[in-house]
């Protein structure tokens, strides 16, 4: 039986202008840099230490595709036997076959959801499975509902094409206020993806929250790296609720 | 010395790192004349059925590696490169497979199931494998698919239930082919990945 996950997701940005090349791995809170947290490969390091289920690391990047980003993926891949989801402004077919190449398991799309050319030639070219939609939303996008919210999503028509769908309301980001599940069931009944949640998590609690609905997976960030709880801790305890998930290799 | 083929959509980087780390010495190649003396031949996973075929026929990898294959040489197909060593499959009814498993990989179907098959599931162990010595006769392993090779008792070493039971490792001669990623899945896979680079 498909164990349910807890993913650990890493944020980097080039926090210092003088040294161009450098990512810090940080906190956000509604997605604005909030605290450097340190070096990204020591959170790598860290988080595949702890056998994790899987871990996100993700470039906080409004503008273009960075290349450089690309090597910090490689690099990171020298340490893991982990599973690795990337993301970082990917809008066109060129950045996802090189963070493939880099090392990535998964590829995120969120901004560029819309443009289907590139989810076609994402999944033509490496599957299905290597594709994660993320739904960046805030309180505001679902001032006319939910169900108006997730019939325009649906409109766009690349549910079909996703291997996975990532769920992140941005008000809810670093809130620790537990994370809004409002658009799982509607969107699960729409799609046969796995469904991954994130943003608000602040205890156990609100983590055995989300799997009481149907999402497969629970993304972690503030919540690690503000308290002393690690995966394996959480793992074990949430079990102790029936959550199905790995607690041994 | 380990080959991984390294097609432009597969992870080879990761198969590349994981051997390392375990100190096997191990290279990726992206031309057929590489792997002419290969003795022990990695084609790993990630990406469309289609493509990795297309890919291998272009590159006239396809050709070497099933001559390869009837010389004896050890191979580990990983993920869709296990796919690859069946005839064909639903993803793409135009690419041919190796060939070397007499079966059609099949997509997932269920009213209910989530396609992909993505995450942590558990392997159990039908038969015994020099490549699964060490491991217990259920594991966890990591998944990303939506296409399976279907079980048959005369090559599935390894079965995975979800939505129906299939093939997750396979397994005859001297070719080996794991559904999961034994190069993400820690220290089960670093066994298996370890047990290939020593299978005699």
């Amino acid at each position: 039986m498909l164990f349910k996950r807890l993913i650990p997701k890493i944020v980097v940005e080039k926090t210092d202008p003088q040294n161009p090349l450098i990512f810090k791995s940080i906190l956000t809170r509604a997605f604005e840099p909030f605290r450097v947290v340190g070096d990204p490969i020591s959170q790598v390091k860290i988080q595949q230490s702890n056998l994790v289920d899987e871990i996100l690391l993700v470039h906080r990047n409004r503008g273009l595709f960075d290349i450089t980003f690309s090597d910090l993926v490689l690099r990171s891949c020298e340490y893991l036997n982990t599973p690795l989801t990337v993301g970082g402004a990917v809008t066109e077919p060129s950045h996802a076959r090189r963070l493939f190449e880099s090392g990535a398991d998964k590829i995120v799309i969120g901004r560029a959801r819309s443009n289907l050319a590139l989810l076609e030639s994402v999944v033509s070219n490496f599957g299905a499975q290597a594709l994660v939609i993320s739904i960046d939303y805030s309180d505001d996008d679902l001032k006319f509902g939910v169900d108006k919210f997730c019939e325009n999503e649906i409109s766009f028509g690349y549910l079909s094409l996703a291997g996975e769908i990532a769920l992140n309301n941005i008000d809810r980001d670093g809130s620790g206020a537990g994370v809004d599940l409002r658009l799982v069931e509607t969107l699960q009944g729409t799609t046969k993806a796995p469904i991954v949640v994130g943003c608000g998590v602040s205890s156990v609690g609100h983590i055995i929250d989300c799997f009481s609905s149907s999402c497969d997976a629970v993304t972690l960030s503030t919540f690690l790296s503000q308290t002393d709880q690690s995966t394996k801790q959480i793992r074990s305890h949430i079990s102790t609720f029936g959550v199905h998930i790995r607690t041994r290799n | 010395m380990i080959d991984i083929i390294g097609s432009p959509s597969s992870n080879a980087k990761a198969v590349y790192f994981a051997f390392l780390d375990m100190g096997i010495e191990c290279k990726i190649i992206k031309d057929a004349t590489e792997i002419h003396d290969s003795k022990r031949i990695v084609l790993p996973g990630v990406g469309a059925f289609g493509a990795l075929s297309k890919f291998l026929n272009d590159s006239k990898i396809f050709e070497i590696l099933k001559l390869r294959i009837s010389e004896g040489a050890k191979v580990l197909g990983i993920c869709l490169g296990m796919q690859l060593l069946s005839e064909g499959s639903d993803e793409s009814f135009e690419s041919e497979g190796i060939g070397v498993f007499m079966n059609k990989c099949k997509k997932f179907e269920g009213a209910d199931l989530r396609v992909p098959h993505t995450g942590w599931d558990q392997v159990f162990i039908n038969s015994q494998h020099q490549v699964l010595d060490g491991l217990n006769s259920e594991f966890s392993a990591f998944f990303s698919h939506s296409y399976y090779v279907p079980v048959d008792k005369n090559y599935s070493f390894g079965i995975t239930e979800y939505g129906c039971e299939f093939s997750s490792v396979v397994a005859k001669n001297n070719v080996v082919g794991v559904q999961f990623h034994p190069e993400r899945s820690q220290s089960n896979g670093k066994r298996i990945l370890s047990n290939f680079a020593d299978w005699e």
